[in-house]
């Protein structure tokens, strides 16, 4: 029976040369948990494969009608990166407010629907 | 007209070598400080650019060699050292020689830009070299900083060489560009991070980006190598397009990338901001005529475009185009109704007198209304008297400028006496934002300089001697303004060793200015330093000590209308406090009269007004001194200073004021009341007679004469002095 939280801390360099690691990572936390945190406080650097797996496993946690969540505070070089990419106007502090960001960009129930799971649907 | 092009160019350079000054000074304090570093490039920059535009080829080249050793700062490939900012400041200096001469620079002007230069090559190559034996054995050492007579001829010749490029790719105003940069899926694999493009655009100027991030697959889908994102950038910058479009060059052939010129901020004139339909259009995301059919429904268009199929993300991206071009447009257009203008200040003088002239006829007008007391006309003469404030305030404040454009000078003074002295001083200012008459600021100079000079010499002890005192080993100079009602208040204060005054006494007893025995108290020691020539140090140096100083520094001052004091304690400090009128031009004043005749004194000195009846002068008769809030007063009768002719009231009004010799009082008849005084000079004939520094003209058409009370004190303070 899958447990109903799980967290994983994500340290170090979160780059392309880690990204099938992280990728699978992150799969298996969601396959075996209902709410999926991901510990953001270690880390100290990421590429753009990063985003992506972020933005992909928000649209995977809808699909599966699970929870994935952004904790801890955001290292200095991190937040720099979030501004330059466009994916927020303000460095954000905290997994937390970051969470708050990224949802933004995801148009909301697609995936959703696309896949036919539980989760709630908005119309546009 | 190209020699007025000329000298708007040097008026603007002299200014912008300033700002170099004052940021390489900040930059020797905090070497790491990244923006001081890009000012002086960016200004240096500047400077190569106009220099070329106007004809200063020579001055253009110097710079263009200057620039290239700071840009290697700025990528830190060199580091700020003291040797750096020494040559960056003599370059300064070098540039500001050269915009003396017209066209051609003599050969000695040339060798000595060659000098400079070629000890940038040097520091250039020094630091290289370091970087590769650091590199080679991991233990690099600096070069030596000899330079060959070869190698100056070499740099000489190169700045006389025919123009180097002046212009990098910027325009004179702002563009917006849109720039859509789509990736190709396997960018990562050569290398690539996107992000690192973005951040170059970034640092290109205002930035706005939209990602596009619906592509992304959820993540059972997902190839951590491939790359779905794309993105919008809105760049509102200077960089000309070919700038923008290099920051891609390496990845251009596989992926797309397009950089349309979206706004034009040269001409503000059409204000309106696209519509967000005009902007889909024109991305070519939705075509005119559905905008249109969708716009007739009256609701918001963005929202019932999503509603009809359209990426919201698109309209997501038109909006922050819209908001950013928007919010550029309103800065920009800020900044321009913000900018100055350049009014050369003979100019300003005129305007000045022309306002002195509106405010003498208001005074008249003012009087003749309350005369002839038709309502019409009081009315009349109110409404010009309130206007007449307002304008003379505005022009007023036209010439006002901060001192700190001052002070700024003073830190490379202190920097140079301090290494000539083999002292170790910092200079530490505040109240840089106080402003002042631009006439009153220029005359502050020299007086400034003759103060920092001696509190550097005569102030401040040698770092050891300040050491074993128990003292930090950097003595310290703290110069300040402070806006005080009409005036401002400047004092130039150190931490060294005080005022000696026993060696103040010996030496005014030397040269005969105090008797031997006489017993003086500190304040009248301290007033002895401003005796003329006076001066304590045994040895004339470069800095100080030719007996020119003190003397010369309150003459300049009183000159200006203002007061000195100084202050000291053995061992600790040494402040001296000038107090400053805020303008020359036209000053309050407190009107009296003494039979027929109208004088003013500067209500900036008046302390207060105090009665005198016949049987408390003739109580003091002969001794012109009179009690006051517990006080003995001294007092002179202007009736007598100024032969005034007719019999004084019963009762007369003193008017105390402070001086340099302490509270004076001045018998008048009447105290008229306040009065704008607009000071007029007497011209050459009665321009040494002492007590009076100028005159004015009252609504009436008479004249009344503005008195110097300084001079009038020290009259008083040596008739007390006699009659004791």
């Amino acid at each position: 029976m899958a447990e109903d939280l799980n967290v994983i801390t994500l340290d170090g360099n979160l780059t392309i040369d880690r990204g099938t690691e992280l990728r699978d990572a992150v799969q298996a936390g969601l396959n075996n948990t209902r709410q999926l945190f991901l510990n953001l406080s270690h880390a100290t650097g990421a590429d753009m494969s990063f985003f992506h797996l972020l933005y992909a496993a928000q649209k995977e946690a809808r699909a599966m009608g699970k929870e994935i969540h952004l904790s801890g505070a955001i290292t200095e070089e991190l937040r720099g990166l979030f501004v330059t990419g466009g994916f927020c106007k303000e460095a954000p502090a905290t997994g937390r407010e970051l969470e708050a960001v990224l949802l933004e960009f995801l148009p909301p129930g697609s995936e959703v629907a696309e896949t036919g799971e539980t989760g709630e649907r908005v119309d546009p | 007209m190209i020699d007025k092009f000329r000298d708007n160019f040097r008026e603007e350079a002299y200014e912008l070598l300033n700002n170099i000054e004052a940021s390489l000074l900040e930059l020797e304090e905090q070497p790491e400080n990244a923006e001081e570093i890009s000012a002086v490039f960016r200004t240096m920059h500047t400077i190569k650019g106009s220099a070329a535009m106007f004809g200063f080829q020579q001055i253009s080249n110097f710079a263009h060699e200057v620039e290239t050793a700071l840009d290697l700062l700025r990528e830190g490939r060199l580091e700020v050292t003291p040797r750096l900012i020494s040559l960056t400041l003599e370059a300064r200096d070098h540039i500001r020689s050269l915009l003396e001469y017209d066209s051609t620079v003599p050969e000695d002007g040339l060798a000595a830009g060659g000098q400079i230069i070629a000890g940038f090559h040097k520091l250039a190559e020094s630091a290289e070299s370091t970087a590769s034996n650091k590199v080679a054995d991991g233990n690099g050492t600096p070069g030596e900083q000899g330079i060959t007579v070869a190698e100056v001829r070499e740099a000489a010749f190169d700045l006389d060489k025919p123009a180097a490029s002046a212009d990098d790719g910027e325009l004179d105003h702002y563009v917006t560009f849109r720039i859509r940069f789509k990736p190709s899926a396997d960018i990562y694999a050569n290398g690539t991070n996107p992000l690192l493009l973005l951040r170059e655009l970034e640092e290109m100027g205002e930035f706005t980006c939209v990602p596009f991030v619906a592509d992304i697959p959820r993540l059972s889908d997902f190839d951590p190598e491939k790359c779905i994102v794309h993105w919008d950038v809105l760049l509102t910058t200077k960089k000309r397009r070919e700038a923008v479009q290099d920051v891609f060059i390496f990845v251009e052939d596989s992926s797309d990338v397009q950089v349309v010129e979206i706004d034009d901020l040269s001409s503000l004139d059409t204000g309106e901001h696209k519509r967000l339909g005009e902007i889909l259009t024109e991305r070519g995301v939705v075509d005119l005529h559905t905008v249109n059919r969708t716009a007739r429904k009256q609701r918001r268009i963005g929202e019932l475009l999503v509603e009809n199929g359209l990426e919201a993300e698109e309209v997501e991206a038109a909006y922050e185009e819209q908001q950013h071009v928007e919010r550029t447009r309103q800065r920009v257009q800020k900044e321009l109704a913000s900018s100055s203008i350049r009014v050369n200040s003979e100019k300003l003088d005129t305007l000045v007198d022309l306002v002195g002239e509106i405010v003498t006829l208001q005074a008249r007008l003012t009087q003749t209304s309350a005369e002839l007391k038709i309502p019409t006309l009081t009315s009349l003469a109110e409404n010009f008297e309130r206007l007449t404030d307002e304008l003379r305030d505005s022009t007023m404040s036209i010439r006002m400028l901060p001192i700190g454009t001052t002070f700024s000078k003073f830190k490379r003074l202190v920097r140079d006496l301090s290494n000539d002295l083999g002292k170790e001083v910092e200079i530490v200012t505040e109240g840089g934002e106080t402003e002042l008459d631009k006439t009153v600021i220029e005359r502050l100079n020299d007086p400034l300089v003759h103060m920092i000079r001696n509190s550097i010499d005569h102030g401040i002890e040698q770092p050891e001697t300040r050491t074993s005192a128990g003292k930090p080993r950097v003595g310290r100079v703290h110069l300040s303004a402070l806006h005080t009602g009409a005036t401002v208040t400047i004092t130039v204060e150190d931490d060294g060793a005080g005022v000696n005054r026993e060696a103040v006494l010996d030496r005014a007893i030397q040269r005969g200015l105090v008797s031997p025995g006489a017993e003086l108290s500190d304040h009248e020691v301290d007033q002895l330093l401003f005796a003329p020539g006076f001066s304590t140090s045994s040895n004339v140096t470069q800095v100080s000590g030719r007996g020119v100083g003190m003397d010369v520094v309150r003459k300049e001052i009183e000159s200006l209308g203002g007061s000195v004091r100084v202050e000291s304690e053995t061992g600790r400090f040494t402040r001296i406090t000038l107090t400053i009128p805020l303008t020359l031009a036209i000053i309050d004043g407190l009107l009296v009269k003494i039979g027929s005749e109208h004088f003013v004194f500067p209500l900036q000195s008046v302390e207060e007004c105090i009665e005198l009846t016949i049987s408390e002068g003739e109580k003091t008769e002969g001794e012109s001194l009179v009690t006051n809030r517990g006080e003995l007063l001294p007092y002179v009768r202007l009736r007598e200073q100024f032969s005034v002719s007719g019999g004084k009231p019963e009762i007369e009004q003193i008017v105390v004021v402070n001086s340099n010799e302490g509270k004076v009082g001045f018998v008048v008849d009447h105290v008229v009341g306040d009065l704008q005084t607009v000071i007029k000079n007497l011209g050459k004939l009665y321009k040494n007679v002492e007590g009076i520094s100028g005159g004015t003209i009252l609504g009436d058409g008479s004249v009344a004469l503005i008195l110097d009370v300084q001079k009038l004190s020290a009259v008083a303070a040596a008739a007390t002095e006699a009659g004791a």
